[in-house]
């Protein structure tokens, strides 16, 4: 019977914050309870017991600490079971950290840590993951049957038939690399054929090279040849040699001295004989140019000195006695220029002395001018009215009178008035002295005083306009004269500039006829030295000239004795040139033959290399063709192993597919209990694609539809409901071919669509399929009421 | 008979006139148990080696 479940202990484990025990008998177990109650919980605590975690934890949609309880420190699961007859325990503790404590006691044996895990997979002998999906099964996972991928399907369908290994081998063989592999060489191979084809066939190498080395043997005879012959030359040559190269040593010197003389008569001609008398004539026009220069400069010592050395010395040493002097010449000069540069500024500054000189002559002369024309007013002034103290005379003089005039006229007018007032008042006595008058007598008065008054002489107004001419032109005479006195002393230094101005400018012109006179000296002695300077150019060529005729005169003496001496070797030149001509023949000749022969022998190297790889690549092609072969069986052996496994899967697919499908037509037939369907039908489909095999086989569900017969795909055609019970029959079918241990199937609430009977069909189709214990959860309790099966209420256990 | 020994006699008799195959089909199938894909990955690759220097596979490793 395998591995059934005895009893579940569980306290602090998700919805278990007290805790429950539970015992499970063989055949249908129930457990009732309404929604939150534990069902799903107790089922997920028999998981975590068996495998240490539950397959949302795995899939990471909650944490490992969340399966403890809220109200709770830590959980504890104790699951015990009965392994045909034996005794198994699991006990697990889990703390809100996650730290665990695993025992399990198999018999009398006690098992923790990674031991008991181990032991518990050696029971259950199931991965977690199928466990997951054929063993607790949920409405969740029997809808994966239906609605998950082909693949998928195929995959759980082929693990729960033990035959995923076999697909998994088959698709283990890298079968391309092998094939990529072959390509390569096979690519190889080409290349080194094409490669042969290039090299052309191995007999006409081998052709060529017997020509090229019968071409060789020859050349290297012929050359053998060539050099004995020039070997005897070079023999005969080197008893010549001391002879030759005396001959030739005086050749070679009588023509160097032969050039030098052609040289020397190229470039001088006929120069060359009339050379000295030139040079003399040049020295003594220097000469007399430098004489008269150093004169000119006063250098009379230093003029003598020269004629007297001229006459003592002779080429290179006159020459440089004359470029001497002529550079104390030309100091001289520069001598003088200095002293000329003195002149014209000391006459410069004289210029601008007079300048300034003059200038304040011409202020002073303005004064002059002025004094002039102060004196000659003056003079007018003077024959006008006399001179100042005349004046002043004529002045009081009028003052005097002018006062006795005005004390007369005074007196007059004192008569009138009172003459006038007895007149008006027409008194009879006299308003002075009171003595009777007539009154005729007063207007007689009147009359004569009044004609007096009128009649007197001159009017004091002439007197005083006559004052202020005379005093006007007393004032103007007077400043005159301070003016021409202050002005006086104008005209004195005026007399004074102008004498000295006449000093200055003779001074001046004293300095501008000696500037005048050094211009000219130094004129003179340039047009001199200048002169100087090209005949002693001059002067230095004909030396050379000189030098060189003395040169070919001493060349031609010595040309005359090589050739007497050559004369006494008795030498055969052109027999000698004529050997060496040949030697020089030969020795091209055998240059060449040696060049021929190294390219003979670089031909024969390539050809050999040639053929060398030639028989290279033969044997490469053979060994290509070797591994090519050996791949190739490879290839197809590997092929064969392949395809084999798919061959072997393929057959037990067969054998098992036939028992599922038998048990899901039964089970179908028993759990459906209406008749628009009456079969139910697995099949397997093979998906090509790709080289060396199929891709795939998936299993496709078809129905019998009872109305025409027709098999019907399940999953466009059937209801939600019809597909949960089918996705039910095939989970239930597949747990009875599976290979493992377990004895018994946990089903949580797995098809809460369908209505009450059907429901009570699959419970009773379920137990006929023999499995050896069903805990089912589920809130139904019309099923819970079915004959034969234990019933757990969660809520009376609680 | 245990699992693997079914494949084992099936695969003799599928390739029992072929014998190099059947070798390397059995160890595909060993080296596959023993080390997964990777097993059976390193020994096709160890034959590819063995057949580019020796122009064949060893009957040693075929075993």
């Amino acid at each position: 019977m395998g591995l059934l479940i005895k009893k579940i202990r569980v306290s602090g484990f998700r919805a278990f914050d007290k805790g429950i025990e539970v015992s499970f008998d063989r055949g249908i177990n129930i457990i009732l309870g309404p929604v939150g109650s534990g069902k799903t919980s107790l089922i997920k605590a028999i998981e975590y017991a068996l495998y240490g975690t539950v397959i949302e934890v795995k899939r990471k949609l909650f944490k490992r600490s969340d399966l403890v309880n809220d109200f709770s420190t830590e959980a504890q699961v104790v699951l015990e079971l009965s392994r045909d007859g034996e005794p198994v325990s699991i006990r697990r503790t889990l703390d809100k950290k996650g730290r665990e404590n695993l025992v399990v006691t198999i018999g009398d044996r006690e098992y923790s840590g990674a031991a008991a895990q181990k032991a518990i997979n050696g029971i259950v002998g199931l991965a977690h993951d199928d466990f997951a999906h054929h063993i607790m099964l949920n409405y969740r996972v029997l809808q994966e049957v239906i609605y998950g991928s082909p693949s998928a399907r195929a995959i759980a369908i082929d693990r729960m038939f033990g035959i995923d290994l076999l697909e998994e081998v088959f698709r283990s063989v890298p079968l391309q690399d092998v094939k990529r592999r072959l390509r390569e060489l096979e690519l190889e191979r080409d290349r080194v054929l094409k490669t042969i084809d290039s090299l052309g066939s191995l007999e006409s190498l081998r052709e060529e090279l017997r020509s090229l080395e019968t071409t060789k043997k020859a050349v290297e005879s012929e050359l053998e040849e060539l050099r004995k012959e020039r070997e005897a030359l070079r023999k005969k040559l080197d008893e010549l040699r001391s002879v030759a190269d005396k001959y030739y040593e005086i050749k070679s010197k009588m023509e160097r001295i032969s050039g030098v003389i052609d040289y020397y008569r190229r470039r001088y001609g006929r120069e060359l004989e009339s050379a000295r008398m030139t040079f003399a004539s040049y020295v003594r026009k220097i000469t007399d140019l430098l004489v008269e220069a150093l004169e000119l400069e006063y250098e009379v010592k230093k003029a003598q000195e020269l004629k007297e050395l001229v006459g003592q010395k002779s080429g290179e040493e006159l020459l440089l006695i004359l470029q001497a002097h002529l550079e104390l010449a030309e100091e001289g000069r520069e001598r003088l220029l200095r002293e000329l540069h003195e002149i014209e500024s000391e006459a410069s500054f004289k210029r601008r002395e007079i300048e300034g000189l003059r200038r304040e002559y011409g202020r002073i002369l303005a004064y002059v001018e002025e004094l002039k024309e102060v004196k000659n007013r003056l003079k007018q002034l003077e024959s006008k009215y006399g001179r100042i103290e005349e004046v002043e005379e004529k002045i009081d003089k009028l003052k005097s009178k002018l006062t006795t005039i005005l004390e007369s006229r005074k007196v007059l007018k004192c008569r009138l008035l009172i003459l006038k007032e007895m007149l008006k008042t027409r008194s009879n006595e006299c308003a002075v002295c009171g003595q009777p008058v007539a009154r005729q007598a007063i207007e007689e008065r009147f009359k004569t005083a009044l004609a007096q008054l009128k009649e007197e002489g001159e009017s004091p107004s002439d007197i005083e306009r006559q004052l202020d001419v005379l005093e006007k032109a007393l004032e103007e005479m007077r400043a005159l004269w301070e003016r021409s006195v202050e002005l006086e002393e104008y005209r004195v230094e005026a007399e004074n500039l102008e004498a000295k101005l006449r000093d200055e400018e003779e001074e001046y012109r004293e300095l501008e006829r000696s500037a005048q006179e050094y211009r000219v000296k130094i004129k003179e002695l340039a047009a001199l030295l200048r002169n100087a300077r090209v005949t002693l150019r001059l002067a230095h060529r004909y030396n050379q000239i000189v030098k060189a005729s003395e040169e070919v005169a001493k060349s031609e003496r010595e040309l005359e004795k090589l050739k007497l001496e050559l004369s006494k070797i008795g030498f055969n030149e052109l027999e000698y040139e004529q050997l060496l001509e040949k030697e020089k023949e030969l020795t091209v000749s055998i240059t060449q033959l040696e060049g021929k022969l190294g390219r003979l022998a670089e031909q024969i190297n390539e050809l050999t290399e040639q053929i060398n790889e030639y028989r290279a690549l033969e044997k490469e092609l053979e060994e290509l063709e070797n591994k090519i072969r050996a791949m190739r069986a490879l290839y197809n052996n590997l092929l064969l192993a392949k395809n084999a496994f798919r061959e072997i899967q393929a057959e037990l697919r067969e054998r098992k597919l036939a028992l599922m499908k038998k048990k899901a037509s039964e089970a179908f037939k028993r759990m459906y209990i209406y008749s628009d369907y009456d079969d139910l039908d697995i099949r397997v489909v093979r998906i090509e694609r790709g080289e060396g095999g199929y891709q795939r086989s998936i299993y496709d569900i078809y129905a019998r539809r009872t109305r025409d017969g027709a098999w019907v795909p399940v999953l466009p055609r059937l209801s939600d409901g019809q597909k949960a019970l089918i996705a039910l029959i095939l989970a239930v079918a597949l747990y009875g071919l599976a290979e493992g241990t377990l004895g018994f199937i946990l089903l949580d609430e797995p098809v809460p669509i369908v209505d009450e009977n059907l429901k009570k069909a699959l419970l009773r189709g379920i137990k006929e399929l023999g499995i050896g214990q069903i805990i089912l959860a589920t809130q139904s309790e019309s099923i819970a009421g079915e004959p034969g099966v234990r019933v757990i209420n969660l809520k009376s256990v609680a | 008979m245990a699992e693997e020994d079914v494949i084992v006699d099936l695969l003799r008799r599928k390739l029992s006139k072929e014998g190099e195959a059947l070798a390397l089909a059995l160890a595909i199938y060993k080296a596959f148990l023993n080390k997964g894909r990777k097993g059976v990955k390193d020994a096709v690759l160890r034959w590819l080696k063995e057949v580019e220097s020796h122009g064949a596979t060893h009957k040693k490793d075929k075993s």
